[in-house]
């Protein structure tokens, strides 16, 4: 704004005043120097002379839009130096409000027009730029310096459904085409960007298509600069981005669908590896009477298992001491004993010790142990080991020196499987516990006390603990308990509920290692899966929900893995192949199923799943009660990280919709017949007009010709030119018969090129009786060269002859107007337009949509079904139809767009 | 009055203008072709038209209008209508406003020499 302000400042005082009808009340010196007009030769409608007289209709007409819109605005027009030469300048129309608001009179700036902008604002360069912009793919805009908007491209205007005029004079109409959700952000965008430091922005938000629908756009905005550096203006283009959304969306889901199958499928695999763990657990006691303990070095924490309790002879309940440990030690071995750990634990290492231990009542244990380093934990020193019980073997050392070699071996399988099961205890939440039905008690490690929330110094009983247990699992466990005291293994699971009113979810694994007199003693793990239960339970239900779902929407899915060649169906599958639920699958088994004409799409299918190629198709199957279905199949293949083809899809069963579609098409073709009765109606008046206007100059010319040729003398030379005009008459009712027969039969047609001018003239050759009848005149006009677009001739005449009888109806209780009514064709770089505008009664402003669905009308008679049936025929061109209000005077304009085609294209083929 | 012996055709169709003026002159009368109800109010000839052959449906003035709009001017002109659409209540009509015939097109050149003769008598 600045600059311009400093060039106006450069140029003569060309100001002046007007009332805002137009006409001046002073001008400065400048004015008058420019012009050579004299003062009183300007003042009122006299300036107008100096204007050149091509730009003196838009100068005025841009004149009263600005009196209207009350803000300032500008416009180039040439005027005319005093020697007669035109230059052009740039008008800038200043309102001043006066006290009450209203607008009453204007400034009026002029300005040389210098700079490219305004000279592209002019005549041709706005042509051409406009021309260009047009041509662009996307949704162009420029805006002046201050942001606002001051040209969009054709494709814009198109999509938001707006005029040139709304553009320059409707300042709200941006707000009205951004999503209101958006509107603050983008208002927040538009601040911080259209400013003199502005730099280029891009911004997403949602805009409103003409027919209603909102999509998402990116906007990307740039400053255009002078050679100074200063922005000038602004010019945007605005992308669809709706299609990329929603196939981002579409994958979004995907991935979520893949994350949760992955999450299952991990859950259950870590509770196989424990459970595998578990039994090595039980495996590993019953083998080897080896205990084993876990140590935090810095905090002297200790974790011993149950055999390592029974090795050491502590007690379970109370926390096991570094220095506990050494006052078991054999004096004898207590140095290398002390010597061997300090030197490994200060180097960080594992350690192997074999020594001697004196309990408390004086026997002597041969113990060996294995540490090793947890080097999982590199910041802490935590040693993980196995002590073995060797009193025994070291009597027979000898014996055993001879297989040392393999004893090594068991014990490094040992020391790993213990990893194992420190990790597997680590990570479990399980406690092991030792239940001897001699003394009817339960040893628990420190674990399960902690699940079920009781003090370590509780003496457990088998009754304590079915205390606990949740009363739907009461007879679960009591069958446990007896089958355990019969001697079987224990495996079930029960549910408690805990002192603080939590319900958790358990399970017990026992097995039996000795008997003590006739009962047995049973060593076990208690594991609680409340978590795992929980997300198999909600896996389970979505997974109900998704077989539900395939149901709902008779669609299967499928999984071919190409190298195997296994296919694995989802029972809805087999359901829609009435195949027996999971039996084994093959392609020939399928094979046997589909329609021998869909053979080949099925050979196709197999030969691109085998190249890596995503396939869809619509065939059909054949059913063993001889019943036919239509199936939607879609496919994509997917490699897995070993690399393995696979093919993976859905199969919807859409026969219902397919019969469905056919019984629309029928009633369509129906329709349409019916609607082209009901205009043959409407037509009969006219079509006896046509054909006897010729027919009455016929005879009238036949009487005359016997007349001259009976007189005396015979009038032969008169006589032989009305015999000529007889023969012109008979042609001229033949055309209109012929025009007919095209018009009224009914039959399957094939797309043809069709030229709409043409089209429509016949139309209006053969509706002229019916529009004379109500006094309605016909005006054309028609674009020159109008492509052709391929489609069928009949429909398209069906659609316009139905929107020119509606205009004629529309005007029919208008008696102080005359009853226009307009047809136009044009056609834009890749459409062709037809609209048919009258001076009626206009549409309701509501919505004019619904004067689009069938059987509405507005009508005394007719089947509203016109409108309905013409969009139907406009959306099998791939066009569209809408109708609005006339903006600048009575009635409504209805129009229809179509594509053009190149003849080479594919012909639409189409029912009648 | 044998002396008002001109026949005016009223008829937007150039091919029933072109027509029907030969066939009369063919009878010794004459005959003067007008494309439009306004073209004839504007001509000279109202005043000397001895029979009016007039087209209901037409562009601007109908033929029944132009029927009342003659009567309101009070000129007594005899008219022959001809119709290329089937109306047999604006037939009525236009009959009890005085209309010697009302056609219907195709008409045999008997038809309309009768109805132009009675016409002219009437005048």
């Amino acid at each position: 704004m600045e600059h311009e302000l400093t060039r106006m400042q450069v140029l003569p005082r060309m100001v002046w005043t007007a009332l805002s009808d137009g006409r001046a009340e002073g001008f400065g010196e400048g004015w008058l120097d420019y012009t050579g007009l004299e003062y009183e030769a300007s003042i009122g409608s006299g300036w107008q002379s100096a204007v050149h007289f091509e730009d003196l209709g838009r100068l005025l007409s841009i004149w009263e839009a600005i009196v209207r819109s009350g803000s300032q605005g500008e416009i180039a027009a040439r005027l005319r130096r005093r020697d007669g030469m035109f230059e052009k300048f740039l008008f800038r129309l200043c309102p001043l409000p006066d006290s009450s608001g209203a607008v009453s009179r204007l400034c009026v700036l002029h300005s040389l027009v210098e700079d490219p902008i305004a000279e592209e604002r002019t005549g041709e360069h706005q042509r051409r730029f406009e021309e260009m912009v047009d041509a662009l793919p996307g949704l162009v805009w420029t805006a002046t310096p201050d942001g606002s908007c001051n040209y969009t491209s054709k494709q814009w205007r198109h999509y938001a459904g707006i005029t040139l005029d709304d553009v320059r004079w409707n300042r709200d109409w941006e707000t009205d085409v951004i999503h209101p959700d958006d509107l603050a952000r983008a208002q927040a965008f538009n601040r911080a960007t259209f400013c003199p430091e502005g730099v280029a922005g891009d911004l997403e938000l949602r805009l409103r298509r003409s027919d209603g629908e909102y999509r998402r756009f990116i906007t990307r905005t740039s400053p255009v600069k002078d050679a100074r550096g200063q922005v000038i203006g602004w010019c945007g283009i605005n992308t669809d981005l709706e299609e990329l959304k929603r196939a981002e969306e579409a994958l979004l889901a995907h991935q979520l669908a893949a994350e949760r199958v992955h999450a299952s499928v991990a859950l259950t695999t870590r509770e196989e590896e424990l459970k595998r763990a578990n039994q090595y657990l039980t495996l590993a006691q019953q083998l080897s009477q080896t205990g084993s303990y876990a140590r935090v070095v810095e905090t002297d924490e200790q974790t011993l298992s149950e055999e390592m309790y029974r090795i050491w002879e502590f007690n379970p309940n109370e926390p096991v001491t570094h220095q506990m440990v050494l006052d078991r030690i054999h004096p004898d071995d207590l140095p290398s004993f002390v010597a061997t750990q300090s030197a490994a634990l200060a180097a960080g290492k594992d350690f192997d010790m074999t020594y001697r231990t004196v309990m408390p009542n004086g026997a002597v244990k041969h113990l060996r142990s294995f540490s090793q380093r947890l080097t999982e934990i590199p910041e802490r020193l935590v040693y993980v080991g196995a002590t073995q019980d060797i009193t025994e073997w070291k009597l027979a050392e000898a014996a055993l020196r001879a297989n040392e070699a393999e004893l090594r071996r068991a014990n490094y399988e040992l020391l790993r499987a213990y990893r194992h099961i420190a990790e597997a205890q680590r990570l479990s939440n399980t406690g092991s516990f030792t239940l001897d039905f001699s003394v009817n008690e339960l040893f628990w490690s420190e674990e399960l006390y902690r699940i079920f929330e009781l003090d370590p110094t509780t003496l457990i009983t088998l009754d304590l603990v079915k205390s606990f247990v949740h009363p739907a699992d009461i007879p679960a466990y009591v069958n446990a308990v007896e089958g355990a005291t019969a001697g079987v293994e224990i495996d079930f699971a029960f549910r408690i509920i805990t002192a603080s009113n939590t319900t958790k979810y358990l399970r017990a694994v026992g097995h039996r290692i000795e008997h003590s007199g006739d009962r047995p003693v049973f060593v076990g793990a208690t594991q609680d899966v409340t978590k795992s239960r929980l997300a198999e339970d909600a896996l389970r239900q979505s997974e109900a929900f998704l077989s539900q779902g395939e149901v709902v929407a008779e669609s299967g899915s499928f999984l071919w893995n190409l190298d195997s060649g296994e296919i694995r169906w989802s029972d809805q599958m087999y359901r829609i192949f009435q195949f027996e639920l999971r039996s084994l699958i093959t392609l020939d088994r399928i094979a046997a199923r589909v329609h021998p004409d869909d053979l080949a799409d099925m050979e196709e299918m197999i030969t691109r799943a085998h190249a890596a190629v995503d396939s869809e198709y619509v065939h059909r199957i054949l059913l063993d009660d001889g019943s036919m279905r239509w199936l939607h199949f879609v496919a994509r293949s997917l490699q897995d990280e070993d690399g393995r083809l696979r093919y993976m899809g859905t199969v919807q069963d859409i026969t219902d919709r397919k019969l469905a579609e056919e019984a629309l098409d029928k009633v369509r073709s129906e329709l349409t017949h019916a609607a082209r009765a009901m205009s043959l109606g409407v037509l009969t008046a006219s079509i006896a007009h046509e054909v006897n206007q010729p027919l009455t100059s016929l005879m009238t010319n036949a009487s005359t010709c016997v007349r001259l040729l009976g007189a005396d003398p015979p009038d032969l030379e008169l006589a032989r030119t009305i015999a000529q005009r007889t023969i012109r008459d008979a042609n001229r009712a033949s055309e209109v018969i012929k025009r007919l027969r095209g018009m009224f039969s009914r039959k399957r047609v094939v797309a043809e090129a069709v030229d709409l001018n043409e089209a429509a003239r016949e139309v209006l050759a053969l509706s002229g009786g019916a529009l004379q009848a109500a006094r309605v005149v016909p005006r054309l006009d028609f674009a020159d060269e109008l492509p052709k677009i391929r489609g069928d001739r009949v429909q398209l005449q069906q659609v316009i002859l139905n929107l020119v009888l509606n205009a004629a109806d529309a005007m029919g209780a208008i008696d102080d107007r005359p009853r226009h009514l307009w047809i136009k064709t044009s056609s834009g770089s890749d459409e062709v337009c037809l609209s048919v505008r009258d001076a009626g009664v206009g549409l309701e402003p509501q919505n004019p949509e619904r004067l689009f669905d069938a059987f509405y009308t507005t009508k005394g008679e007719g089947m509203g079904i016109g409108l309905s049936i013409s969009r139907t025929i406009i959306d099998g061109h791939a066009g569209r139809l809408w109708g609005v209000s006339n903006g600048d005077g009575p009635g409504a304009t209805f129009s229809f767009t179509i594509p053009c085609r190149s003849v080479a294209a594919d012909p639409i083929s189409m029912d009648a | 009055m044998a002396e008002r012996r001109l026949v005016s055709v009223v008829d937007d169709d150039e091919f029933v203008r072109e027509a029907l003026p030969d066939l009369l002159r063919s009878l010794g009368l004459e005959a003067t072709p007008f494309a439009s109800a306004e073209e004839f109010l504007a001509s000279d000839m109202v005043g000397t038209t001895g029979c009016l052959v007039l087209d209901v449906t037409m562009p601007g003035m109908t033929g029944p209008e132009l029927q009342i709009e003659l009567a309101q001017r009070n000129f007594d002109i005899p008219i022959v209508f001809m119709t290329a659409t089937f109306d047999d209540k604006l037939g009525e009509e236009v009959l009890k406003r005085g209309a010697v015939a009302f056609l219907m097109k195709p008409f045999s050149d008997a038809a309309i020499i009768d109805a132009v003769k009675s016409a002219l008598e009437v005048g």
